[in-house]
């Protein structure tokens, strides 16, 4: 339907007009499941219309793609999403703008004599395949929780049954790893148990280190909406600096960075000193556990088990006086959240992303807030428990179950468990021993080895990057990365949309399809799993990063190599039609053609997401939804049904009758949670005389990340062009320092130049810096510590110490 | 280019009444439904930086809460591609 030009605009303003209208009456019937009428999508003429999930964040909003003449031309927030109910923040509004950036990557390129030039496919495949076959005990992989899940699950697979050297780690490491290990320590078995939902019925609501408006603005305003409409409901801001978060909130407690250990555990002292312990739960399901100190071991997982009175007296000196000295708090503001853990009747929301997770303590932060819920009874409601968010797409669904991290396998298993490895050897037809029982490098550890000369110790060779930007993110990036320049024997490959600062050091670069370019499935925060369908074509040669994997894999086949044959001989990724015909996936002209790739790994993955009762939903019913709960079990009817709350009768089917609440998967084997005490313990790295400032890091509302995408949008890039570092306003003026002008800030790790942003968007307490790292001219992560948790390996980008000082011409 | 809005108004009922006569006043806004605090409206402009300015004006009203954005067509834009970072 062609309309002349007036009339077209009337039709889009009723159009537009038309998709409001559906979103007010979502909003209207904010705890209806479904919008009453309006779910229809927008009519314009010439344009189709079909769903995907956001490509950013980790919240898993769904949009309504809009495509004509072979482009994405609109997009329109998905009324029917339960997780957005037709909203999307600003960066979804342009999501579609990120396909069409005009230095896309459409050809792959090889370095030769120092400068990249266009080579084939087949070049290329066959570069990788060589590179592997010299020595493929030194090849890496390192990933995404911007895979998809089945680039994921493919890449794993290779890797672990291929390769055997389980050399595979996913940039995840670096933003969500201490979640993970704080769930699997606390329930054991990862994931949150709860949902989004509890932002609707909770009546406080407290950010932990967490720049909610900002990180996942679609979410928080799921909670202001609750505020402005008039409901009686608390926000708290528990931050080391003020953000947009802070604006909305009820009360503001800016504290000392790393002593959030010692608020909670100061929360759960008053919860026993007021004689406010939820007894009878945590007599029924819960244990108490403290961290094994021996002079001569280092600090364990495991811990040992300890007594109620044991936990009591180890929490006993974290009272409201001792921690205000520490933390910067006022006794006030540690009694407030003592309070309000002590009383039951109010519901509880916990929620943290990387102040927490990024921690060289993440793993026992996790716990500490696990914990304080537990004790207190304030668990298990709609609305009142912990729920930690990720800030990638599909990290839950991509590297927390498919397993994508150097000690994992599909469904939470692990390669280090005999059992573990011998059932995903009998899955996927392997003969047995050839899953390598030892795990691989994580991200820090495999990112040094490949950046340590070979001879000494280096062993990591050749490493192949997909969906992931590296070169900006990792941390301590002069050691971890910039220091390949030096190491010509090392080859890194790199699978990307755009040049980054990580393809500057490639050796190989292979140009990838993205979003909506390929089809997909991703699994956000919530355990949600999503999907979509390929709609428009990639540019030039730009090819899916999954097709990229199976072809390296083939080719290695056709040379011989053992490991991607399964005990039968066959290929790997061996698929066949309808009619029983092997289809030759590896060649690009038949990877979209008989059978669905995307579908075929999946539900081959699926039957590892049972044996920990996480079963994902048949791919054709994720077609037909915004996304699945798992566990999502048959219903007698023939229906799935997904689960909003795990481990509590009649909302999880794998509760049994009768036992109320039941940790099924229990680190003790005895359906019970564990109550960590895990004490404070002071950061590596602190201010001194010589670098007097803490130096915190982080991201902004219009970027995401490493801006490799935002960057490309010139909206977006106009409104936040470069990075700053915020300072307090009389720090500044100390140093003599105005607002906009360039100042130099260093660590023991290296310096950087960057404007002056005074009491701006964000404002630091006196001592505190903070830096964002999008901007790929002003790489912070040269300046950050690589020091880590140590048992979730993830490192700490929020405290290091720094200096600054003035530019002068 | 073509937005779908939902405003979120707040505040009090004077500083509401003067954002609406503001809002009334802007010549890309098309005004829509109102259901208790919300408001839906239609924004046509040149392209996604008038938008940007547009969308920021909207927001720094006094007795206008939030701005999100439900729909977006861009195709009048033509074949423009984006500036690399």
């Amino acid at each position: 339907m062609n309309l002349p030009e007036p009339d077209r605009r009337d039709f889009l303003r009723t159009t537009a007009l038309s998709a409001a209208a559906s979103a007010l009456a979502a909003r209207v019937a904010a705890h209806g499941p479904t919008p009453p009428g309006g779910t229809e999508l927008p009519i314009v003429p010439g344009v189709t219309w079909d769903k995907a999930p956001c490509r950013f964040c980790g919240t898993g909003c769904h949009v309504q793609v809009g495509v004509a003449h072979g482009k994405v031309v609109a997009v329109s927030g998905d009324r029917q999403a339960e997780v957005n109910k037709g909203l999307l923040c600003v960066k979804g509004y342009h999501v579609g703008h990120i396909l069409y950036g005009k230095d896309r990557l459409t050809t792959p390129l090889l370095r030769r004599d120092g400068k990249l030039v266009p080579i084939t496919w087949d070049e290329a495949i066959d570069v990788i395949a060589q590179r592997i076959l010299a020595a493929p005990d030194k090849f890496a992989f390192y990933g995404s929780g911007q895979w998809t899940v089945a680039e994921g699950y493919a890449a794993n697979k290779f890797i672990k049954a291929g390769l055997s050297n389980n050399h595979i780690d996913p940039n995840a490491r670096l933003c969500m790893a201490s979640a993970v290990v704080g769930y699997i320590s606390t329930y054991g078995v990862d994931e949150p148990y709860n949902c989004y939902d509890d932002l609707d019925y909770c009546d406080v609501l407290i950010l932990w280190g967490n720049n909610f408006a900002e990180m996942h603005p679609v979410l928080f305003s799921r909670f202001i909406d609750r505020k402005l409409r008039g409901d009686a409901i608390t926000l708290i801001d528990i931050a080391t600096r003020w953000t947009r978060s802070s604006e909305r909130a009820d009360h503001v407690m800016i504290f000392q960075p790393h002593t959030d250990l010692a608020i909670a555990n100061c929360i759960a002292y008053q919860v026993i000193e007021a004689g406010a312990v939820a007894r009878e739960f945590v007599e029924r399901h819960c244990v108490f556990r403290k961290p094994w100190k021996k002079p001569d071991d280092p600090q364990t997982l495991l811990g040992e088990p300890c007594s109620f009175d044991e936990y009591k007296q180890l929490i006993s000196t974290y009272t409201p006086e001792a921690v205000a000295q520490m933390s910067g708090l006022s006794v006030e503001q540690l009694r407030l959240l003592g309070r309000l853990f002590i009383d039951r009747s109010k519901k509880i929301c916990s929620v943290w992303c990387m102040g927490v997770n990024q921690h060289t303590q993440g793993t026992a932060m996790n716990n500490l807030l696990h914990a304080i819920h537990l004790l207190s009874g304030h668990w298990g409601r709609p609305g009142d428990g912990p729920q930690s968010l990720t800030g990638q797409p599909s990290a839950c669904g991509t590297v927390r179950e498919v397993g994508t991290l150097a000690h994992a396998l599909p469904g939470d298993l692990r390669v280090d468990n005999p059992e573990h490895a011998e059932l995903a050897e009998k899955m996927w037809n392997l003969p047995a021993g050839r899953i390598n029982r030892k795990p691989g490098y994580h991200t820090v550890l495999m990112w040094e080895k490949f950046c340590t000369p070979s001879e000494q110790g280096g062993d990591i060779q050749t490493l192949w990057v997909q969906v992931t930007n590296p070169g900006q993110s990792l941390p301590n990036a002069n050691k971890l990365f910039e220091a390949k320049q030096r190491l010509p024997e090392k080859f890194l490959i790199v699978s990307d949309v755009y040049p980054t600062t990580t393809t500057r050091l490639a050796d190989l670069i292979l140009p990838s399809a993205m979003w909506v370019e390929k089809n997909g499935i991703f699994g956000n925060s919530e355990r949600r799993t999503q999907q979509w369908f390929r709609m428009v074509n990639p540019p030039g040669e730009a090819r899916d990063d999954c097709w990229q994997i199976i072809a390296v894999a083939r080719r290695l086949y056709d040379l011989g190599y053992p490991g991607m044959k399964d005990k039968d001989g066959k290929f790997l990724f061996h698929m066949t039609d309808d009619h029983g015909k092997e289809v030759e996936i590896w060649k690009w002209d038949q990877y979209y053609g008989r059978i669905n790739v995307d579908e075929r790994l999946y539900e081959e993955y699926r039957p590892f997401t049972k044996i920990k009762h996480k079963d994902v939903a048949p791919y054709s019913e994720l077609v037909k939804s915004r996304g699945l709960r798992w566990p999502v079990v048959q219903q007698p009817d023939g229906s799935w049904k997904e689960t909003r709350y795990r481990f509590i009768e009649g909302l999880d089917p794998y509760v049994s009758s009768g036992k109320g609440v039941q940790f099924y998967h229990s680190v003790g084997k005895d359906d019970r949670a564990v109550i960590w005490f895990r004490p404070y313990v002071p950061p590596p790295e602190i201010p001194d005389a010589e670098y007097p400032f803490w130096l915190d890091t982080g991201r902004v509302l219009e970027h995401w990340h490493t801006a490799t995408m935002t960057g490309r949008v010139a909206v977006l890039k106009r409104a936040m062009p470069s990075g700053y570092i915020e300072m307090n306003s009389e720090d500044a003026a100390e140093l003599g320092i105005r607002n906009g002008e360039l100042v130099r800030v260093q660590t023991r790790r290296g310096a950087l130049e960057l404007p002056a942003w005074i009491d701006g968007r964000g404002r630091c307490p006196r001592g505190h810096l903070f830096v964002p790292f999008f901007d790929e001219n002003r790489l912070i992560n040269r300046l950050t510590l690589d020091a880590h948790c140590p048992f979730s390996k993830e490192p700490d980008y929020k405290k290091c110490a720094a200096k600054v000082v003035k530019v002068t011409a | 280019m073509t937005s779908g809005l939902l405003l979120s108004l707040s505040g009090d009922a004077s500083a509401v009444e003067q954002a609406l006569a503001q809002l009334r006043a802007c010549p890309v806004l098309t005004l829509g439904d109102r259901q208790g605090s919300w408001l839906t409206a239609a924004l046509q402009t040149s392209g996604p930086e008038e938008s940007e300015r547009w969308h920021r004006w909207m927001q720094g009203l006094p007795g206008v809460g939030d701005v999100e954005v439900v729909f977006v067509h861009w195709d009048d834009e033509g074949d423009r591609h984006h500036e690399p970072a």
